[in-house]
């Protein structure tokens, strides 16, 4: 079981993918990869879930190597969080896959671009620490 | 999680939290209250939704919010009630599947979205798809969080509930959760205030349907012991005469109520004939068959019927009407259009006056004209010429009998034919008949 420093619901605002977050992974061969993403979803108290959309290299590394460091920004507080997760699964349905397949339908729709914006999977991690930074 | 020291008493931080819980579950207590009252009270359905938009506002702070009622045939909702908008925004509409709203309208599910704008920037930016156009169906043009809850009952989409802001983090997962709660009661009360509203609408139906039926039943009573009654108890006095000049010995006198009988036969016939046709028109029961017709074989042939009224007042009828013209009507019901309008001429026209039936093709239209030098109708009656209430028949110029049903016919079958008809008239100059009929060329 996951000892959590800090909860999950307690950084809620930090999950509404206002500010995007900062995320660190690595190759097999720990060659490091730091990019930016747009939101980081809440999926239950010890689960989050990052949206699969396109081939990238933070997508390639988890697939190697599970461990995934982010950092993420309260739009309330500008508190800044580290939170320490590790790759689970893919979701290509069910309840998490369709709320998240729903937000990018809803943000393409307006654009009319929902033929480009794909949600090809709901990348799920499991929440191994939440720190303050 | 609440922490205890050891004597077993609560930390005053989850005190503080436990006391923001109780005040917001209490403030959310008194929304369902406010919205419970609201929901049963007897108004419009519009008034009702507005009210509770000004609720949810004052209490929850949703400044800008929408309710939209779905048309699933035309696949559109249409605003119904608006808080925080210009008050144009009601009646407007969103496609099914447009927007935040049209797609929790499709998908039957709720959607929180923030940051919206700055999101839609990454999409665009990750995809390299270049120039945004942020088109946005309805509401705010810059809103950063949106939320959309589908109103369901028995998992029909009744309703959407839409709330935006400008600012960010507006809606939290609590906000959500309370808000799809009171999306239960809000979706009952609506179905429930529509099907209020069709049944008030079948019932206004129904009683104008009862209040025809009424009328015409009232229609036929009159006829029935007004203008049915005349020409019976004309027969009666008639065959009392006969068998008085009988007894006299009297033949010429036997001979001359000969054609006084004639003429009252014709005059019930004609009675008869437009009674039934009426009685038909009522209870749907013509069958029209339409078929192409030369208009000028078909009215010679309907002022031969008349040769005889026409003689015997010395009156002139002149059918100015080309030989190619023809008409696309059902035959029966256009003759009988014509067979009353020349009758009524005939009837309110005085001796050797003139009756003139003219045609024209207009298009997909003919017009046919028929103009008397008749004694002419007057303004208040011939407001009324096709109504049937307070139709009474009126005598000719020389106390000819009518049965107050033959204009009302003429504007049924016209109509029934895809005609219109127009009377212009004044006492004293005279009566213009105008109708115009598919051409049948």
């Amino acid at each position: 079981m996951s000892q959590l420093q800090i909860r999950l619901e307690e950084i809620m605002p930090a999950l509404q993918g206002v500010i995007p977050s900062i995320v660190a992974t690595s190759s097999l061969d720990h060659i490091p990869n730091v990019t930016y993403i747009s939101q980081i979803y809440y999926v239950d108290p010890g689960h989050v879930a990052l949206s699969f959309q396109f081939f990238n290299k933070t997508i390639r590394n988890v697939r190697e190597n599970p461990m995934l460091v982010a950092i993420l920004t309260c739009p309330v507080h500008y508190t800044l969080y580290k939170m320490t997760l590790r790759y689970k699964e893919s979701q290509t349905s069910g309840e998490i896959f369709d709320n998240m397949s729903m937000q990018l339908d809803a943000l393409a729709i307006v654009q009319k671009k929902e033929h480009i914006f794909k949600l090809r999977a709901a990348d799920i991690y499991e929440v191994i620490s939440i720190v303050n930074v | 999680m609440l922490t205890f020291d050891s004597r077993n008493r609560m930390s005053s931080p989850d005190i503080e939290k436990l006391s923001l819980q109780l005040v917001d579950t209490n403030r959310k207590m008194e929304i369902f209250r406010k919205v419970s009252f609201e929901l049963n009270k007897l108004v419009s359905l519009p008034e009702k939704l507005q009210t509770i938009l000004a609720i949810l506002n004052e209490q929850f702070g949703l400044a800008n919010s929408l309710i939209l009622i779905p048309d699933h045939e035309k696949q559109v909702l249409t605003v119904v009630a608006g808080h925080g908008y210009e008050a144009s925004i009601i009646g407007q509409q969103v496609s099914f599947g447009e927007g935040l709203i049209g797609l929790a309208a499709v998908r039957k599910k709720h959607i929180n979205l923030t940051g919206i704008r700055r999101k839609q920037h990454y999409l665009a930016t990750v995809s390299n798809e270049g120039d945004l156009n942020f088109v946005k169906p309805i509401g705010l043009t810059d809103a950063e969080s949106q939320v959309a809850i589908p109103l369901l009952s028995n998992d029909e989409l009744v309703a959407v509930l839409m709330a935006e802001s400008r600012n960010f983090c507006v809606y939290d997962q609590a906000d959500e959760n309370f808000l799809i709660t009171l999306a239960q009661p809000l979706a009952v009360s609506i179905q429930n205030s529509m099907l209020y509203d069709s049944m008030e609408k079948k019932i206004k139906e129904r009683t104008a349907e009862l209040e025809r039926l009424n009328n015409t039943k009232d229609k036929f009573f009159s006829i029935i012991s007004h203008d049915l009654r005349g020409p019976v108890t004309s027969f009666q006095s008639l065959t009392r005469l006969f068998s008085h000049y009988n007894q006299e010995g009297q033949s010429d006198k036997i001979e001359s109520l000969c054609s006084k009988v004639e003429q009252s036969v014709d005059n019930l016939n004609h009675l008869l004939e437009n009674l039934l046709d009426w009685s038909l028109s009522q209870t749907n029961g013509i069958q029209c068959s339409f078929e192409t017709i030369s208009l000028r074989e078909f009215l010679q042939n309907i002022c031969q019927i008349y040769q005889p009224n026409l003689s015997a007042k010395e009156i002139n009828l002149a059918l100015d009407v080309d030989d190619d013209i023809c008409i696309r009507v059902d035959r029966h019901t256009s003759a009988t259009v014509f067979r009353n309008l020349i009758s009524n001429s005939i009837k309110f026209t005085p001796r050797n006056g003139s009756i003139r039936i003219a045609a024209a093709t207009e298009g997909r239209q003919v017009r046919i004209e028929l103009r008397d030098s008749g004694v002419g109708i007057d303004c208040q009656r011939l407001l009324n010429v096709f109504q049937l209430q307070g139709q009474r028949s009126t005598f000719g110029t020389e106390k000819e009998k009518g049965t107050g049903l033959g204009l009302m016919l003429v504007k049924e079958f016209t109509e029934l034919n895809d005609g219109t008809i127009t009377i212009q008239s004044e006492p004293g100059k005279g009566t213009l008949v105008t109708i115009l009929l598919p051409n049948g060329k």
